[in-house]
């Protein structure tokens, strides 16, 4: 939603000449990266006043993430003009607002401000909490739809039975990355991997995989850049913002790049083992 | 199993063409669904697993739509809000999978032949958030997904039941359809003080529910509600509906 521009209580803000002499400030940057959306809010106030308020935990600045059409509605706050407001993309759809604010965080009686426009002097001014002391400019993101089917790594994976090897191997000459497992180990996997323990089988299985594969491309990315996996594993990195020659010069780790990659498995996995364990307690 | 979601096309189709497929909606003919069905590319299987709840059919929706959100929300749990707000998600199980639960649900419908309602059931057809409170089975997930409280380890569907209580298909259009009740708190906090109220003896109408919308309306132009907690906004409405409606000596009032 918008918040409209008239208040019962002066605003600090530049569409309004509420204050003279003082400013507020504010750029936010959006990015998508693995799963999460990042927005960012750098802000600059001009005000003594307002400052003090803040530093005295009076007042706060403060991020409004509205997505309407999944219901998802948060606040972020600091005393620092930086915010970094993380939510995980799965929770929005298509269009997202974004407000920069300065908010009384508890009711502030007998508010007085030297830069308070002429029209204010000699009234009484009391903010409650969620009062807005100041308002930034607003943004509107737009998430574009992404075709989760062809994002999604299993595309360029396959496990397969293996009827001569004794260990699970991993080999990348061929379009997709190919994960052999012993016979008896891939029954249990076909057998399992649909089950509520999913996600810790992926750990299990792809997820020592991927190390092995980014150290391969540390050791020589030319040799595998022609086939379909290096391709998709490439876009899937620059969707994300972040430059798959990082994991090659080393930027990059290649046990994060992983983990990256497949969006937090380990918190995936031990959610099901939790989740398990009291379902087998109740 | 896994849910089947229809193919961009198919949805467009089935949209589009209403007028000419109508009639294999008023006789429930399942022949003529599942053969359009099986054509190739109709249905994109998805990767969302899903076991078919057992819905409940009973001749009394206000005991049956209490049942069936627990029943879709429980198992249908694990979906993304994002996935829950695809129309090819929803107009799929409803045409596919759960096509029984659209012949129980709107029958009255279907026998008056009441193509807008029969459109916006199974469609969406009011606009991208109210038709999710509007579907006949997305409804089920969004009130189960809005009203379920984790912090209530015996019943996390306490409220959900206070709000199926009565008028189901009109609360979930007027009480969700505001923006604040997107967040969490300001909906918990709403509903814990209509419950309070309910408690008392109040036979909580439509109006109670307007009015908390209608306040939060006019308070939310001058502050940010969501810096407040549940038990903030459950005080400030129930101070609210105290005043307004002069509590239980004027308490009815339409």
């Amino acid at each position: 939603m918008k918040f409209n521009n008239s208040f019962p209580y002066p605003v600090l803000s530049n569409e309004n000449d509420n204050y003279k002499n003082s400013t507020f400030e504010t750029t936010i940057e959006a990015q998508k990266s693995f799963g999460q959306l990042y927005v960012n809010l750098k802000s600059a106030l001009q005000d003594s006043t307002i400052s003090q308020l803040i530093t005295e935990g009076k007042a706060k600045y403060a991020l409004h993430i509205e997505c309407p059409q999944t219901s998802y509605r948060q606040i972020f706050q600091s005393e620092d003009p930086y915010i970094v407001a993380t939510v995980p993309d799965n929770r929005l759809r298509g269009k997202v607002d974004v407000h920069p604010f300065i908010l009384a965080n508890q009711r502030i009686e007998n508010y007085d401000n030297p830069s308070l426009n002429d029209f204010y002097k000699g009234f009484p001014i009391t903010f409650e909490k969620g009062n807005i002391l100041a308002l930034g400019e607003a943004v509107e993101i737009t998430l574009f739809e992404e075709d989760e089917e062809s994002q999604n790594l299993p595309s360029i994976v396959t496990i397969r039975r293996s009827e001569s090897a004794k260990d699970m191997v991993v080999s990348l000459n061929s379009p997709q990355i190919i994960i052999e497992l012993p016979k008896k180990e891939y029954d249990l996997y076909a057998q399992n991997a649909g089950s509520r323990l999913k996600e810790t089988i992926l750990s299990l299985v792809i997820l020592p995989s991927l190390i092995d594969v980014f150290y391969a491309l540390k050791e020589d990315s030319a040799d595998y850049s022609e086939y379909k996996w290096y391709q998709v594993l490439e876009q899937i990195f620059k969707k994300n913002n972040v430059p798959f020659s990082h994991i090659v010069d080393g930027t990059l780790p290649v046990l994060k790049a992983a983990q990256m990659v497949l969006q937090n498995p380990l918190e995936k996995a031990f959610n099901e083992i939790q989740k398990l364990n009291e379902a087998e307690a109740e | 199993m896994k849910i089947k979601f229809l193919s961009e096309d198919t949805l467009q189709d089935l949209r589009v063409n209403f007028e000419t497929y109508k009639p294999h909606y008023y006789q429930k003919d399942d022949a003529w669904f599942d053969a359009y069905f099986k054509e190739e590319g109709r249905l994109i299987e998805s990767k969302i697993e899903f076991e078919k709840p057992e819905l409940n059919f009973g001749d009394d929706y206000l005991v049956s739509d209490y049942e069936n959100v627990k029943a879709i929300y429980d198992s249908l749990k694990h979906l993304t809000v994002s996935q829950a707000t695809q129309e090819r998600l929803w107009a799929g199980l409803a045409h596919v999978q759960l096509r029984d639960y659209i012949n129980y649900r709107i029958a009255k419908d279907i026998e008056k032949k009441n193509d807008k309602r029969i459109q916006s059931a199974v469609f969406f057809t009011n606009g991208a958030k109210r038709s999710l409170f509007v579907h006949i089975l997305a409804r089920l997930w969004w009130v189960g997904y809005m009203t379920y409280d984790e912090n209530h380890r015996e019943n996390p569907y306490w409220l959900t039941e206070f709000f199926c209580s009565a008028d189901f298909s009109a609360r979930c259009v007027v009480f969700f359809s505001s923006n604040f009740t997107s967040n969490t708190a300001i909906t918990k906090g709403i509903l814990r003080a209509l419950v309070e109220l309910r408690d008392e003896g109040v036979d909580i109408k439509r109006a109670h529910f307007v009015e908390a919308n209608k306040y939060l309306n006019i308070s939310g132009g001058a502050m940010v509600l969501d810096l407040l907690e549940e038990d903030e906004v459950k005080e400030m409405i129930e101070k609210r509906l105290r005043k307004v409606f002069g509590f239980e000596k004027k308490k009815v009032l339409n």
